[in-house]
């Protein structure tokens, strides 16, 4: 790559990090609530305090004119200093959209719920509980969803470590080529069966 | 909104039309060309050929000229495979580098076929064997004598046309 | 007493001749496990079901199953590495989760394709999504007991599998697009064996319609069954042919306008009725707009190069992007996070099964075990999307 496609990649890049500031219509309605706020390539982003969460959804999502009432998305995020929960909310019938995150500590992660707003947030909630251990206060059927019962911590945590023991998986390598490839299920012959197998 | 109720002659009506519709098809189709097949055959000559750049078993190419293995054993398939189900053990420096060893796990592979793009030489192609099973999963480890062997009848890799 | 069957019957429960009767038997509600294992769930789906004599009170959908951690093997490989995991937990629509994936990590970096490109992604997905309605109606007619139409429907879409395997090697899980192009341009033959089936299709999709779509036995059992409402939709997020077949007409690729669809003429059918019957006859004529649009692209398809060069080591800016898509299961999201790094800091799907499934209690409430089979079926959820 030449000299100047580089230096015009590295314009490029920091013409796309620009951020203008929050629309006047969602700044006045929420006032100080918003800790950071900015206009990324044509999105809102939006970072709240949790205490603040779900004053913050009710306005951006049915108060306001226009209001961004449709929730595509609600995820989890491991940031390594601080967990983040996104939500992406979109007009309807339109590309516009606002995200709206929550930064909480890695310690005792409490949010409270957004299932009264949006019934949809049900199982995304479950989802993020479970893979980031984010508690949501006040929601209604607060099992996990997807793991089974018995798993130890969070798993989509970057600080998460494959278990030593599984019982059904096997950490021992099937082939002695592949010393690194382990996790498979396990093949052992069931007792009283082995020569059958061995032959 | 709540669909109209309907006055029972009229369906009665519309039973009868949809019945004989339904048998007109049934008919129209029994007289059409029977696409499916019996498969396995017993003449192995009669089973399906997939096309060219058949995402399949694997095979190395030999050099026909030099005779020997086109791969260097540079060892970038087995890093860019996303399920690390092949290992390379290199023999020799510069040009004489050639794979002393040379291992896909097949029942690891998921054919998506990096492998074969990212070769800078051409040497690994996959091919169109798409009868892999066996009995103990350990069989599904392709070491160097076999894929040698596969590759005897390739001159290039497998590409679509 | 015909009437009742056709669309009245969720209104209230039968009525029993006396109450006295109805005291007078001691009745206990019961709870039912319908699956993991059962055929007509679509896949290792597990429902609770508190049932009332035949009507259910409750039911409770338990997945996971199918739970392959889709998203934290994206963290452990690289951007070029993760496109064949795309295919794999929404099979029925390999080809769309590919085009997610790649145009999320293409805006990342900032890469454009070329216009070829963009009309044989357009084709690909366009074909997948007819492939993906051709095994819904086939399935949705095995769920109401007709066996006859999903031969029908599979051997259609054998041709379109097979136009698959002569342009990407697979059968069903592709690997065909690359992140700034794709594996191969089309084949020799691809233009004309692809007119010729979608010369025939549109006929084929009128037979489906005489031999099951109007058949009077087919609809009443499905109209009136699931009544989906527009309020509904809203609460749970509803998106796809579902959504279409309660009226309101939102469709990513009319919304959004990603790829070369604002260049193509097509018309988003919608039904307003919001039954199992209305989300039918909307994927029927999605069919139908798909061929419109496959043979426009065909048309216009333009020549050129098909890849754009990318650095094979590929470190997009640090930043973010969630970009939306229209699968045959409605809208297809996938948030990507990137940390300046070979490796994806974090990927989320927007699994468009995963919020159409929630609704299914609601659908199911008050109507028979029977229908359970048809509100799934008309739901058109594919497992491993859910689970991922």
């Amino acid at each position: 790559m030449s000299e100047e496609q580089d230096k015009g990649q590295k314009e490029e890049e920091a013409a796309r990090q620009v951020v203008e500031p929050l629309p006047e219509q969602i700044a006045e309605a929420l006032g100080d609530r918003v800790s950071e706020g900015g206009v990324l390539d044509g999105v809102v982003h939006i970072t709240v305090p949790a205490e603040e969460l779900a004053d913050a959804l009710r306005i951006v999502g049915f108060e306001i004119e226009n209001s961004y009432s449709h929730l595509s998305d609600l995820c989890g995020v491991d940031r390594a200093d601080c967990i983040e929960v996104v939500y992406h909310l979109f007009r309807p019938m339109s590309d516009e959209a606002v995200v709206v995150r929550v930064k909480l500590p890695r310690g005792n992660p409490q949010v409270p719920t957004a299932t009264e707003l949006w019934d949809t947030a049900n199982w995304a909630e479950r989802e993020a509980a479970e893979m980031y251990g984010v508690t949501f206060t006040g929601h209604p059927d607060p099992r996990p969803l997807l793991l089974p019962e018995d798993i130890q911590g969070h798993p989509m945590r970057k600080d998460w470590e494959y278990p030593e023991e599984h019982p059904y998986l096997s950490r021992e390598p099937l082939h002695e080529d592949f010393p690194d490839v382990v996790g498979r299920v396990r093949v052992e012959a069931p007792p009283g069966r082995e020569e059958e197998i061995e032959e | 909104m709540a669909r109209a109720k309907k006055a029972i002659t009229s369906t009665i009506a519309e039973a009868v039309v949809s019945i004989i519709k339904g048998h007109w098809v049934t008919l129209v189709n029994f007289w059409r060309p029977t696409v499916c097949e019996r498969y396995p055959h017993k003449d192995k000559s009669l089973d399906y050929k997939p096309g060219p750049g058949y995402k399949g078993d694997f095979a190395l190419i030999t050099d026909k000229e030099k005779g020997r293995l086109r791969c260097i054993a540079c060892q970038t398939c087995e890093r860019s495979c996303p399920n690390g189900c092949i290992r390379v053990v290199p023999e020799g420096k510069g040009k004489e580098r050639y794979p002393a060893e040379f291992y896909i796990d097949v029942g690891l592979c998921m054919n998506c076929g990096i492998c074969v793009e990212v070769c800078p030489v051409d040497a690994l192609t996959m091919t169109p064997d798409y009868e892999c099973s066996v009995h103990d999963p350990r069989d599904l480890v392709r070491n160097i004598e076999q894929l040698t062997e596969r590759g005897l009848e390739f001159d290039e890799v497998s590409r679509v046309k | 007493m015909p009437v009742v069957r056709n669309g009245g019957r969720r209104d209230a429960c039968p009525t029993t001749n006396s109450m006295e009767t109805q005291t007078a038997l001691p009745t206990e509600e019961l709870l039912i496990n319908m699956g993991p294992q059962h055929p007509s769930t679509h896949g290792v789906l597990r429902l609770v079901l508190t049932l009332d004599g035949e009507r259910v009170v409750e039911a409770v959908p338990h997945i996971g199953y199918l739970h392959s951690s889709m998203e934290k093997i994206a963290e452990a490989s690289t951007y070029q590495q993760y496109v064949p995991y795309a295919d794999r937990y929404d099979y029925l629509n390999a080809m769309g989760n590919e085009f997610a994936y790649v145009r999320a990590v293409e805006k990342l970096c900032g890469i454009e394709v070329t216009p070829r490109c963009e009309y044989i992604r357009v084709i690909m997905a366009e074909m997948n999504r007819i492939a993906s309605h051709l095994v819904y109606f086939g399935c949705l007619g095995l769920d109401s007991g007709a066996w006859t139409p999903f031969l029908y429907c599979f051997r259609e879409r054998e041709v379109v599998l097979q136009l698959f395997e002569d342009t990407s090697g697979q059968r069903l899980l592709y690997h065909y697009l690359r992140i700034g192009g794709l594996r191969n341009d089309l084949p020799a033959h691809f233009c004309d064996k692809l007119a010729e089936f979608l010369d025939y299709f549109p006929d084929r999709i009128k037979e489906y319609d005489d031999l099951l779509t109007y058949n009077v036995i087919f609809r009443n059992r499905l109209e009136g069954t699931g009544q989906l409402s527009q309020e509904l939709c809203r609460r749970y997020s509803i998106s796809g042919p579902n959504v279409r077949g309660s009226g309101i007409p939102y469709d990513v690729r009319r919304v959004v306008g990603y790829s070369i669809y604002p260049q193509l003429e097509f018309d988003i059918p919608t039904q307003e009725e919001g039954d199992a019957f209305a989300r039918h006859l909307v994927r029927v004529e999605e069919m139908r707009q798909s061929v419109r649009i496959l043979k426009q692209c065909l048309e216009k398809l333009p020549e050129g190069e098909i890849n754009v060069k990318v650095p094979r080591k590929l470190k997009p800016v640090v930043g973010e992007v969630f970009e939306r898509l229209e699968s045959p299961r409605g809208e297809l999201g996938c948030y990507l996070v990137s940390d300046g790094s070979e490796k994806p800091w974090r990927l989320h799907w927007r699994a468009p099964s995963f919020y159409n499934l929630q609704v299914l209690p609601e659908l199911v409430r008050g109507a028979y075990v029977a229908d359970i089979v048809i509100i799934l079926g008309s739901i058109d959820i594919v497992l491993p999307d859910i689970d991922r």
